[in-house]
């Protein structure tokens, strides 16, 4: 006898593998599982149909070239502009988003799960879930108005200490006062997808089976030793996912960009210095005064930041993939 | 359990690709433009039957009768801090009239006008040709341009110690164009002699967004300064040393916070941020601050140039010879039709009359206080008329 009302969890768990006379709810089941999958790559197909089909008259009408060129002008006459810079610093924000952020979430997700005591660690993580619940505009506010007149320091400090380095240096020598750069743009997004990484991370962490952790300690690991040989690898594909979580919400970041960066449409590495811009943020800023062709044109920038994602959540996983089938051999 | 974790993570992907889609379909949200930019010529209204005569207006209210009903507006946000004031004016003394007005910025009001979402729209800048085409359909008469309120646009900066600064138009090219990078350059020294300037570096803010604002100041420098290249428009191509900033809240804060910052916005924001003005030289050769006086001055020599039958829209004259004019200041219009369709209550329409009657009356007397400029008297009283037309 089995429960004929399978809780969700075991049965999206078990799949629609194992069939049962006469269990109606099953198959019920199974068709909406069906119907609910399918309905998300519907929305999924219809968004990148009604992407692609709104960027076609702003993309005939570009007098430049829409992939080299760093200019946005789509309302002028004629059109000119390019997805280059935007693009550039859409990749930019988040990859510096992504390197601060996942340290402190993988860190805060562990120490939820294998460091704080029982009682301590669920209470970490729910404070850590309240930062998720900020609305974005209200990140943006704090860095506009606190987060960068309080990194001028650090900024400063950075870029005189490690100027050499190109990512650091200050050609312009703008850094010893307030600078609304991508480095503080990346510091606001890493707050905000550090929740969605650490709570996502925590549950996974959550799974991994007791056993395989006191059988670690059991032959003599000391606690780093178990993590980095029980937790971990256990955990790979599903970090991963939180970690394309986090991504997906830098990537696509709006409101919170828009309003701290000092934005320009160029592409170089000075992380220090304002200027550069992102995708999202353009698209925020543009909308609501932007003609007809502006409109379409920023759509169009929408198609490039969606197939952006695709992509790189494609290769990463590509990567993971063989690098753990390489490890998984390389054991054997 | 190798398929489940497959899944997991597939169905994570899955979850990425549409959290980054929500974010591009919600700024795609409000898209609600006709893509049929048609010829469709602003016929004379055979559904509405009502003529555009403006004998109907006889029995329409004067100011100070209330109206009830709804009526909804949105647009620029140049206006909204007046046309918030208007309406809370308006519902303390009428408690029968609910009426909004959303600042979403002049085009989204334009497009939500021509979709009929918003009863009227607020705006910066006159309708481009396909905007009033699409418009006109929506009305099925023409939709007509009143302005409401003036200001101007000031050129704020931050210099400790330096109230009072003046600029010529050339030397406004050439600091916002970034050939002027140093406060003490002789060109800034030349329009301010005694004033000792620091050799602190100039940074520009400019609005990232696409705004009327910089329409009203690009088209100023392109009308005072040969030495402008970039043109006009609601957004310009700048240099790269120039920073852009979210609204004229985000140019305002860069400002206030950078010591060596300028920018161009509505006063407002230079009294918000504790940030001096400058005075600007315009076409008399005097150079004149910007007040609600010298604004008012300036329209004085805006032309009139209808589009249809009681339409004002307006041409800007920046290059005014007024020894008390600011040369950068602009009307800010409502959008309304001549004729509304039926598909618009009549009590709507009376509640409009009697609410642009008093905004363009009664309201205006807050036009000073809030950092705009009242409408010259003569300009007002076409305004009241076209108006009393409405139907």
């Amino acid at each position: 006898m089995t429960r004929s009302e399978p809780s969700a969890v075991p049965a999206a768990v078990s799949g629609g593998r194992r069939r049962h006379r006469g269990a109606a709810g099953d198959s019920v089941f199974h068709v909406a599982v069906w119907a609910a999958a399918c309905f998300v790559l519907a929305v999924l197909a219809a968004i990148i149909i009604f992407l692609a089909w709104r960027a076609v008259p702003a993309l005939r009408a570009d007098t430049a070239n829409f992939w080299t060129t760093t200019r946005w002008l789509p309302d002028n006459t004629p059109p000119a502009f390019g997805v280059a810079a935007l693009a550039f610093g859409t990749f930019l924000s988040a990859a510096l988003a992504l390197v601060i952020a996942v340290p402190v979430a993988l860190g805060t997700a562990l120490f939820a799960t294998e460091y704080a005591s029982p009682r301590v660690g669920p209470w970490l993580g729910y404070l850590v879930d309240l930062l998720a619940a900020v609305p974005s505009v209200v990140y943006g506010l704090w860095g506009l108005y606190w987060l960068v007149p309080h990194l001028t320091p650090v900024q400063h400090g950075l870029a005189r200490a490690l100027g050499f380095i190109p990512l650091f240096s200050d050609p312009r020598g703008v850094t010893a006062q307030p600078s609304r750069s991508i480095f503080a743009v990346s510091l606001i997004l890493a707050v905000m997808i550090i929740p969605i990484i650490a709570a996502v991370s925590r549950e996974i962490f959550l799974q991994v089976e007791p056993g395989l952790r006191e059988a670690a300690l059991g032959i003599g690991a000391t606690r780093w030793d178990m993590i980095r040989l029980a937790v971990l690898p256990v955990s790979r594909f599903g970090l991963f996912g939180a970690v394309m979580l986090g991504l997906g919400r830098a990537l696509g970041e709006t409101i919170a960009v828009a309003l701290v960066l000092g934005s320009s449409f160029s592409i170089d590495f000075h992380l220090l210095i304002p200027g550069k811009n992102t995708i999202a943020a353009n698209i925020a800023t543009q909308f609501a005064e932007a003609g007809p062709t502006g409109r379409s044109a920023l759509i169009a920038s929408g198609l490039v930041l969606f197939v952006m994602t695709i992509v790189t959540a494609l290769l990463a996983r590509f990567i993971i993939r063989r690098s753990g089938a390489q490890e998984r051999s390389a054991i054997v | 359990m190798k398929r489940t974790r497959l899944t997991v993570t597939s169905s994570v992907l899955l979850a990425v690709l549409a959290l980054a889609a929500c974010s591009n379909s919600n700024a795609a949200g409000p898209s609600k433009y006709a893509s049929s930019t048609g010829t469709s010529a602003p016929a004379a209204s055979s559904s509405s039957g009502t003529g555009t005569s403006s004998s109907s207006a006889a029995g329409s209210p004067s100011a100070d009768q209330c109206q009830s009903g709804n009526l909804t507006g949105g647009g620029s946000t140049f206006q909204a801090p007046m046309q918030q004031k208007w309406i809370s004016e308006y519902i303390s003394r009428c408690k029968n009239a609910t009426i909004n007005y959303s600042s979403i910025g002049s085009g989204a009001g334009i497009q939500q006008f021509s979709a009929g979402t918003v009863d009227f729209a607020g705006s910066d800048v006159l309708m481009k040709d396909d905007e009033q085409a699409a418009a006109d359909k929506r009305c099925a008469s023409p939709a007509i341009h009143l302005p409401i309120t003036a200001g101007g646009v000031g050129i704020q900066y931050n210099l400790p110690g330096i109230t009072t600064l003046r600029f010529s138009p050339d030397t406004l090219a050439d600091i916002f164009q970034g050939k002027v990078t140093k406060w003490n350059d002789p060109e800034i020294a030349a329009d301010n002699p005694g004033v000792s300037l620091p050799a602190t570096a100039i940074t520009v803010f400019y609005r990232s967004d696409a705004s009327g604002t910089t329409g009203i100041f690009s088209s100023f420098m392109a009308a005072a300064s040969k030495k402008w290249t970039l043109g006009t428009g609601k957004t310009l191509n700048w240099p790269s040393t120039a920073q852009g900033a979210k609204g004229s809240e985000g140019v305002s804060a860069g400002v206030a916070q950078t010591v060596g910052g300028i920018t161009y916005a509505e006063q407002a924001y230079a009294l918000q941020h504790k940030l001096p003005l400058a005075l600007v030289k315009n076409a008399g050769g005097q150079y004149v601050a910007l007040t609600s006086e010298t604004v008012s001055k300036a329209l004085q020599g805006a032309t009139i140039q209808p589009r249809s039958a009681h339409d004002l829209s307006a041409k800007m004259n920046y290059l005014p010879t007024d020894p008390q004019a600011y040369p950068i200041s602009s009307v800010s219009y409502v959008i309304v039709c001549s004729t509304y369709p039926s598909s618009v209550s009549k009590d709507t329409v009376n509640l409009l009359r009697s609410y642009l009657a008093y905004a363009v009356t009664g309201g205006q007397q807050f036009a000073s206080t809030l950092g705009y400029a009242p409408l010259p008297t003569d300009l007002a009283q076409k305004v009241q008329a076209s108006i009393d037309a409405i139907s």
